[in-house]
């Protein structure tokens, strides 16, 4: 079977690639990123999963809420055999959805707001700033 | 000898970790040093930008490490001190990202044409390196007034001082230098399989159930273990792992609380020379060292 990536998954792996300076072919497919992930459990999809999604250039993988969900504990990184650095990965992905102006949260929901108010550590609003809105 | 320390609060450490920064502060003069704040200072990124063409992002760690350096002149150091998790990651990534890519100290040199240009020579340290490496466990059981004996305690470092491995200043997987500083103040040291987890970090804001189910494994486990108190160097896990039980607990899905406090919060309560002030707040360390006669 001739298996071909469209024009727009090379971009996309291309562009992952740059943006995140990581080998995304370095990967095997062992899937110890997705055992060793502390939030996984409320991800759409398994990190392997979206890597593989990445190298086979499915535009499918940028409607998942995983990279969404990372945390950047940087434990898929520290763990992984063929030291790719997954948590760049994530960062690449989110950084394609927000330079093409798809924040993750609006800053000015009702929602959002009432974290503010609420005794919230400002380093935890900070960071979820910085990850989910461009 | 022992000297003053530039230090670097960051945001969080004035406000919801403000235990966190008034207990580190008074541990240090006990241990004969002092940490001297930043006179002015901006916020550090909290999150150290992972893609590999952005600059902007590093703009606030770098001119914290400007204020490092002038102050470093005065105190003829070029050490740098952080209390909270975040501020040291990302300060310490940020600096190591300059030492290996000269190009881009000279980048961003140019860019900040208002600030005078940073050398690259900040040494970005926690607290906790300082307490174990400058002071040493030794030295600081010499000084213990209060042993906290019979006290159980876990140690929950989190993500940020030890991953990635390049800012790593503890062994990534086992880690001993907060247990080791723990049994110098006397205290039990619980081995917690899960004390390298994440808290969930910033998902707080965005999917609080995720924060919820790393909570419950690192408590659920620590409470298995007998801990009497959770102890961490970070005002973030400090804050999910307090609030994530408070909502495990309404759900039902654990029978009771395990307090969870800032390492320096118990070691000043070990150090300080008149600790009942102190030991008020902390009724159920007073009980435990009561029942376990540590009093």
């Amino acid at each position: 079977m001739v298996f071909t990536v469209s024009e727009k998954g090379l971009e996309l792996r291309k562009t992952v690639e740059e943006i995140s300076g990581e080998n995304i072919f370095k990967c095997y497919q062992c899937g110890k990123c997705s055992a060793t992930c502390p939030v996984v459990d409320s991800m759409d999809m398994a990190p392997n999963k979206i890597i593989r999604l990445v190298q086979i250039g499915d535009l499918d993988v940028l409607e998942q809420n995983t990279f969404w969900v990372c945390a950047a504990c940087f434990t898929c990184s520290a763990r992984c055999p063929r030291s790719v650095d997954i948590a760049k990965i994530m960062e690449g992905l989110r950084n394609v959805k927000l330079r093409n102006r798809q924040d993750f949260i609006n800053i000015y929901s009702k929602e959002f707001i009432e974290k503010l108010i609420e005794e919230i550590p400002q380093m935890a609003i900070v960071s979820a700033i910085k990850k989910g809105v461009w | 000898m022992v000297m003053d320390y530039p230090y670097y609060p960051g945001c969080t450490l004035k406000t919801t970790g403000k235990k966190d920064e008034e207990a580190a502060l008074e541990v240090a003069k006990l241990l004969g040093f002092e940490l001297k704040e930043l006179p002015t200072w901006t916020c550090c990124g909290v999150v150290y930008n992972l893609t590999s063409d952005v600059m902007a992002d590093h703009l606030s760690a770098t001119r914290t490490l400007i204020r490092a350096q002038e102050m470093g002149r005065e105190l003829n150091t070029n050490k740098l001190v952080t209390l909270c998790s975040m501020c040291y990651n990302v300060l310490k990534q940020v600096n190591l990202m300059y030492k290996n890519n000269p190009d881009k100290l000279k980048n961003v040199n140019l860019f900040m044409d208002t600030e005078e240009d940073y050398l690259g020579n900040i040494e970005i340290l926690h607290f906790l390196e300082v307490l174990y490496n400058d002071i040493g466990p030794e030295k600081i059981r010499e000084k213990v007034k209060t042993p906290l004996k019979g006290l159980k305690v876990d140690p929950y470092y989190g993500c940020m001082l030890l991953r990635p491995k390049t800012i790593a200043f503890d062994n990534q997987d086992a880690p001993h230098i907060m247990g080791d500083l723990l049994s110098a103040l006397g205290a039990t040291v619980i081995e917690n399989p899960m004390t390298v987890e994440c808290c969930g970090a910033h998902q707080i804001i965005t999917n609080k159930n995720a924060v919820l189910s790393c909570v419950e494994r690192i408590v659920t486990i620590s409470q298995k273990k007998g801990s009497d108190v959770i102890v961490t160097p970070c005002p973030l896990c400090q804050y999910n792992l307090t609030t994530g039980q408070k909502a495990l607990l309404e759900k039902g899905k654990i029978n009771h609380m395990t307090p969870v406090i800032y390492l320096s919060e118990l070691m000043r309560i070990s150090l300080a020379e008149n600790n009942e002030n102190y030991l008020k707040d902390y009724s159920f360390i007073k009980d435990k060292l009561q029942e376990r006669g540590g009093l």
